[in-house]
């Protein structure tokens, strides 16, 4: 299989009337982490949904292509079986359905109907799986995040994953609200499926993440748009120094963009 | 209205009555119910005109069954019904109120248990029958409940002695067969002192069948039983389904409601517990789905009398099509049942522009020290949800799909019952298929 690639163009979106991107251009392919950056509300997460083809955005402008096809003119669905994933931030909870089907729902959707995942083959992926993420067994059997925890949350949206092996992963703010064990569970999740197939966008506000899952580029986003690039030494520095110098350098008085979208 | 009572007349009820050697106290209270039903109103059921619903009130079918019972009778129905557990220790079978099969495990009947045919049960129990029939519902509440006490033509009794646990579940096949039949069941469960048991009862017609199908349901939990009750009506559109199920629970007794109500045709139901001594409790818990133009109304009622009694409602409603769908959850709590408990929540899905859903909680509280709690809803499929399960793959169809599923898991996991929870579930597959 070639490498994949995802490549973003000029994407302008807007939620109800208001722009949110203003014209995002961005490369990532398998093999390759990057990390986006940013203070809230600058649009890192609206990228991130309106890839994913979240109803509530708008697509105004530019493309985007996923090994050369138009994902914009796929539906949801499409986009992820086309080998998009994006770990949501605030993941929906769906009552009276399983982990576990979900989950076999989801492979098999990708699958052709005369070459569905046999169930051993299904359960000894999910054991393995949530053995590396040091989940407990009976998740697989509880109604799809009900009553689970922020961290269990974000552990679950990282087993899926795991399971459905995406060419490129868009992790939103995965590390939100996890302690640092699990943060150390989720990046171990992340790195072990590192590798030429996999090209990784992580979204985040926090360079501590970055200290388990090594970025090869780091994008800082402020007003919509990408405004400085540069290697795993950027976020060190924003780390180190916040935000302050980059907009004084950039003649940014607000970097926020919308109404703290 | 379309009711043709004048086919019927007292003489033709007391030679139906005496065709079923029924004691005479029996044949009095069938008079006596008719003639009360013809001065009684309809049951008045908000917004819903039921009066325009085909109800042919007919000739009650069926006499007794006098060929002895063999496993015979089982195939034939199994043809019919590829579902049915055949081979279930504790089964009766009957068609159009006439029993055609029954088998119970023996050692249940060294202890005692009776699973019989309710116009059998007449026969040999007969001072059972009469201490409860007609007494958790009350004749006169309305048209229907008098002409079901006047027109009974088969039914369940079951009894369970005292500290007895029936661990299997008692399971009642009701068939209704043939066109323009009258077919009243009446189910009579006695569950003595801290005994327990599940009856599951399967109401079903034959595809092209039609007529009314006017039943009730009737639970005495004595102090300390619990007795689990589940039914699943499976009535073609044809059919016009009406069910009062009504249970009587004493000190610290325990009554659990599991109803799938997934008729084609009008259907009226309600479910009543009457909370009567200190705590008793109930659990009801209901899941509907409205298609094509069918009506249909679902009532779900818990009266607290005693203290620390606790009840809870969980009603689940779809609806398609251009169906309507009336959810309600009644709660009253009287004056002197401190520390009573009773919670309520009813949701409704719709799934086309066409169709109605109605929720409504309902709260009568005459009492200070208690708790209450309810909440309804109405809406469509949450599209986070589906915006959620499509990220992962999966198509807007079957993401709705399993949405619907998951939002009726609740009674659905609650079959106790394979072959039925598999209808059931192959029965809502069909109702949601587009």
């Amino acid at each position: 299989m070639s490498i994949p690639i995802l490549s973003i163009r000029d994407f302008r979106v807007k939620v109800e009337d208001t722009e949110i991107l203003k014209g995002v251009t961005l490369e990532v392919k398998g093999g390759e982490v990057h990390a986006i950056m940013g203070p809230n509300g600058t649009g890192k997460s609206t990228l991130a949904a309106a890839l994913m083809g979240h109803p509530k955005y708008e697509v105004t402008g530019g493309s985007v292509t996923l090994n050369g096809e138009d994902l914009l003119a796929m539906d949801v669905a499409e986009r992820s079986r086309a080998g998009l994933f994006l770990a949501m931030q605030y993941p929906s909870e769906v009552s009276g359905v399983t982990n576990a089907d979900f989950l076999r729902a989801a492979i098999n959707a990708r699958r052709d109907e005369n070459d569905q995942i046999s169930l051993i083959k299904f359960i000894r992926k999910l054991e393995e799986k949530m053995n590396l993420l040091e989940m407990d067994p009976s998740f697989a059997h509880r109604y799809l995040n009900e009553g689970f925890s922020g961290g269990e949350k974000k552990r679950n949206e990282i087993l899926q994953m795991l399971m459905l092996e995406p060419q490129i992963a868009i992790l939103d703010e995965v590390d939100s609200g996890l302690d640092i064990d699990a943060l150390k569970v989720v990046a171990k999740g992340v790195n072990s499926m590192r590798g030429e197939k996999t090209g990784f966008l992580i979204i985040t506000h926090y360079q501590r993440l970055l200290n388990y899952i090594r970025p090869d580029f780091v994008h800082v986003m402020m007003q919509g748009k990408i405004v400085r690039s540069g290697g795993p030494e950027l976020a060190e520095q924003l780390e180190a120094q916040g935000y302050d110098w980059l907009k004084e350098e950039l003649g940014i008085v607000d970097e926020t963009v919308g109404q703290n979208v | 209205m379309s009711v043709d009572i004048k086919s019927l007349d007292q003489e033709r009820i007391r030679r139906f009555s005496e065709s079923r050697k029924e004691p005479q106290w029996m044949t009095e209270l069938r008079i006596q119910a008719f003639e009360k039903a013809a001065q009684l109103p309809w049951p008045k059921v908000e917004k819903m005109r039921i009066q325009r619903w085909p109800l042919q009130v007919v000739q009650p079918s069926g006499g007794i069954q006098e060929e002895a019972f063999d496993a015979a009778v089982l195939a034939a129905y199994k043809q019919d019904m590829p579902w049915l557990d055949d081979a279930a220790p504790n089964l009766l079978v009957q068609e159009n109120g006439t029993t055609r099969f029954v088998r119970m495990d023996e050692e249940l009947k060294r202890q005692g248990v009776i699973l019989s045919g309710l116009t059998e049960a007449l026969q040999e129990h007969e001072a059972l029958v009469r201490e409860h029939f007609m007494n958790a519902a009350d004749v006169e509440e309305n048209r229907f409940t008098a002409l079901h006490a006047g027109l009974w033509n088969g039914g369940l009794f079951v009894y369970v002695p005292r500290n007895v646990e029936v661990q299997l579940p008692l399971q009642y096949l009701s068939y209704f067969t043939g066109q323009g039949n009258g077919c009243y069941p009446h189910v009579l469960i006695v569950a003595d002192e801290n005994s327990s048991l599940t009856v599951v009862e399967n109401s079903v017609s034959h595809a092209a069948a039609s007529g009314v199908h006017i039943g009730v349901t009737e639970v005495h939990v004595k102090r300390g039983a619990r007795v689990r009750y589940v039914s699943v009506h499976l009535l073609h559109e044809g059919v016009v389904d009406v069910s009062y199920r009504r249970a009587h629970v004493d000190q610290d007794g325990r009554m659990e409601w599991v109803l799938g109500e997934m008729n084609d045709g009008h259907t009226l139901a309600e479910n009543d517990s009457l909370l009567r001594e200190n705590g008793a409790s109930s659990v009801s818990r209901l899941i509907a789905i409205g298609t094509g133009k069918q009506q249909s109304n679902y009532q779900s009622r818990n009266r607290h009398i005693g203290q620390h009694t606790t009840s809870e409602i969980f009603s689940r409603g779809v609806t398609r099509d251009a169906s309507w769908l009336i959810m309600d959850g009644v709660t009253k709590i009287d004056k002197g049942a401190r520390r009573a408990d009773g919670r309520q929540e009813q949701k409704v899905m719709m799934l086309s522009e066409q169709s109605r859903g109605d929720a409504n909680p309902i709260l009568y509280i005459d009492e200070n020290d208690v708790q209450a709690g309810h909440a309804a809803g109405i809406g469509q499929v949450n599209p986070e949800q589906l915006y959620y399960l499509m990220s992962r793959g999966i198509s807007k169809k079957e993401a709705e799909r399993l949405i619907i599923m998951g939002f009726l898991e609740p009674v659905v996991s609650r079959i106790p019952v394979e072959g039925i929870r598999q209808q059931l579930l192959t029965v809502i597959e069909r109702k949601l298929q587009a």
